[in-house]
């Protein structure tokens, strides 16, 4: 529950994160849209003018995207700075400077202007917007320095950005309070129907014993009929659907399942009982089992673990294997390692249920041996890890 | 032979009573702890079967009233509890769980009878093994009668396949610890299950 938690969180952040971008980004975009088209404007009526504001309001008022274009152009002239360079059409020879540009002298101006003189129209060294018209044989670049017009643009985006990220920072604690709340049902339910399992388990151990006991019991006092032996063979299939209810439960964490008990032990075992498999496939098996290694947890699922990763060393070893065993940092660690023909890649496929790799043609199985390991290997609190390269699979267990 | 069956189940009971009709065995039936501990004190019983959901008194109660008065007893238990009780100390003989077809039931009561009926003491790695008190002698460590069997077959020499043994084999090895033995069974390579000396 706590990964479709964490899951649930990480969507809705990116979710909101993809929206508010793009949110944003358009009314930022529509901010420096709008004060391109005013800088446009200015520059074409300079344009217009042949370098200065003409006084007179064109016969058409052209609309812009957000209202009227033209507007009365004294306020204009006081607080414009800019400049305006006229070229003869063919050749670079200047026919006329107006500069009204603090700081810049009218060779600096010519110069620029040059630079700008086969474009058409744009921004230029980040807050001067350029526009070139060629007419009359002459070529005129205007240059107005817009700098005092995109601060609020740039405050605009700013303000954008930091509450963004603080919209981001207030979702994520909203998240974190609200999912727990939304998830608790999904909890619930999910808690609910494991106790159910379990519960059903118990509660059908009782009837089967009586029906067990009672079909004894019948056999004895009136012999052996076909009616019995159906019913044991029927209440046989039960008791065989029980253990696998309970097997369900029994992956779960449970104190009353844990017991320490001799790690080191229980490997030696299980080698000594695939030892003489090892032997009849041709395949060289190496042990390296650290004495006195104990482990808290359910010994039976460990011994189905090891069970396991033997059983896959043997289905598709090539030459050699190897399980190891010691203790690391506080941690037991389990290698299992084995030669192996196939081709490098990432090997945590092979955890997933119905995962068959192509060296598994013409082995039987249905591909659940090793996510059964990762199972128990999870149900113990331990990590569980695969590798393939150099000829050689490892898988890495740290309990 | 008289036998205390102690079940909340009714149905339980009565068709267990039957089977140990049919073998020539008296059962009386209890359906609570205060039934049970008052068939207990006013009987004499060479066996008990005690579940251990048990209301009114703990199953645990009932058992150890039981083996005062040299009753030995099988507690019918949750599956998943065998590992807990095997070692938390509870003195029963055997711990089973339902469903237990009444061919295992009988062979452990038959089992236990024989144990009970003898008067057998072995050692095995420096423990003395008290049969008929189904415990560890001197300390008083209860064993059941599979844990009984493991030690009497580890005298004989190594276990290979203990496939179904190995819970008993830790609580064991718990017992032994809880005993101040140094003994432990451990697994040899290429040999098995044997009773080792830790200090050796």
């Amino acid at each position: 529950m706590r990964k479709v938690r964490k899951k649930f969180i990480l969507f809705a952040m990116l979710s909101i994160f993809v929206l508010l971008t793009a949110l944003l980004g358009i009314l930022n975009g529509i901010s420096f849209t709008r004060t391109a088209e005013d800088a446009d404007r200015v520059t074409q009526m300079l344009c217009d003018g042949h370098g200065s504001f003409d006084q007179s309001p064109p016969p058409e008022q052209p609309q812009g995207r957000f209202g009227p274009a033209w507007r009365d152009t004294q306020p204009l002239r006081a607080s414009i700075q800019y400049f305006t360079v006229g070229f003869k059409k063919s050749g670079d020879d200047v026919k006329f400077v107006e500069q009204h540009l603090a700081g810049l002298s009218e060779d600096d101006a010519v110069a620029w202007a040059r630079s700008l003189k086969n474009g058409e129209t744009g921004w230029t060294k980040t807050v001067y917007r350029y526009r070139v018209v060629s007419d009359d044989g002459r070529t005129i670049v205007t240059v107005i320095d817009q700098s005092r017009e995109l601060l609020s643009p740039y405050r605009i985006l700013k303000i954008s950005i930091v509450g963004e990220l603080a919209v981001l920072l207030i979702a994520f604690f909203v998240l974190l309070f609200v999912s727990k709340r939304l998830l608790k049902p999904l909890e619930e339910t999910d808690r609910k129907q494991k106790r159910f399992i379990a519960e059903l388990e118990q509660e059908l151990r009782v009837p089967l014993t009586v029906l067990d006991a009672g079909t004894e019991l019948t056999e004895k006092e009136h012999g052996a009929t076909d009616v019995t032996r159906s019913m044991r063979r029927q209440i046989k299939q039960m008791a065989h659907l029980l253990r696998s209810l309970e097997a369900l439960t029994v992956l779960e964490p449970d104190e009353h399942n844990a017991s320490t008990f001799s790690l080191s032990d229980l490997c030696n075992q299980v080698i000594d009982t695939r030892a003489a498999d090892f032997e009849m496939r041709g395949l060289r098996f190496t042990p390296h089992i650290a004495p006195g290694v104990t482990l808290t947890g359910d010994n039976e699922g460990m011994r189905k673990l090891l069970d396991e990763l033997l059983e896959n060393q043997l289905k598709f070893s090539t030459g050699h294997a190897s399980l190891t065993l010691k203790e690391e940092n506080n941690h037991v660690l389990l290698l299992a390692q084995n030669g192996t023909d196939l081709a490098p890649r990432n090997a945590e496929a092979v955890f997933d249920r119905f995962t068959r790799l192509e060296n598994a043609v013409g082995h039987s199985g249905a591909g659940l041996g090793l996510s059964y390991v990762k199972d128990i290997v999870k149900a113990q609190g331990g990590r569980i890890s695969a590798e393939l390269k150099d000829g050689t699979f490892l898988i890495k267990i740290n309990l | 032979m008289q036998v205390l069956l102690a079940d909340p189940h009714r149905d339980i009971l009565l068709t267990y009573q039957k089977l140990f009709a049919l073998r020539g065995d008296a059962a009386d039936c209890a359906f609570d702890g205060t039934q049970a501990l008052t068939c207990l004190t006013q009987g004499d019983y060479q066996l008990a079967i005690v579940s251990s959901r048990l209301p009114r008194i703990r199953a645990e109660k009932i058992i150890e009233a039981a083996r005062a008065r040299g009753v030995p007893c099988i507690e019918l238990i949750d599956t998943h509890l065998r590992s807990a009780h095997l070692l938390s100390g509870v003195s029963a003989c055997a711990f089973l769980s339902l469903p237990v077809s009444p061919d295992i039931l009988f062979g452990y009561v038959d089992a236990i009878l024989q144990k009970a009926a003898c008067g057998e003491r072995f050692s095995v790695a420096g423990v003395t093994v008290d049969v008929r008190g189904f415990c560890l002698e001197g300390s008083g460590i209860p064993l059941t009668s599979k844990e009984i069997d493991l030690l009497r077959a580890l005298k004989d020499g190594p276990l290979k396949d203990v496939r179904h043994l190995s819970t008993y084999i830790n609580a064991l090895n718990n017992k032994l610890a809880m005993h101040g033995q140094s003994a432990r069974i451990s697994y040899v390579l290429k040999k098995g299950y044997c009773v080792v000396n830790q200090n050796a």
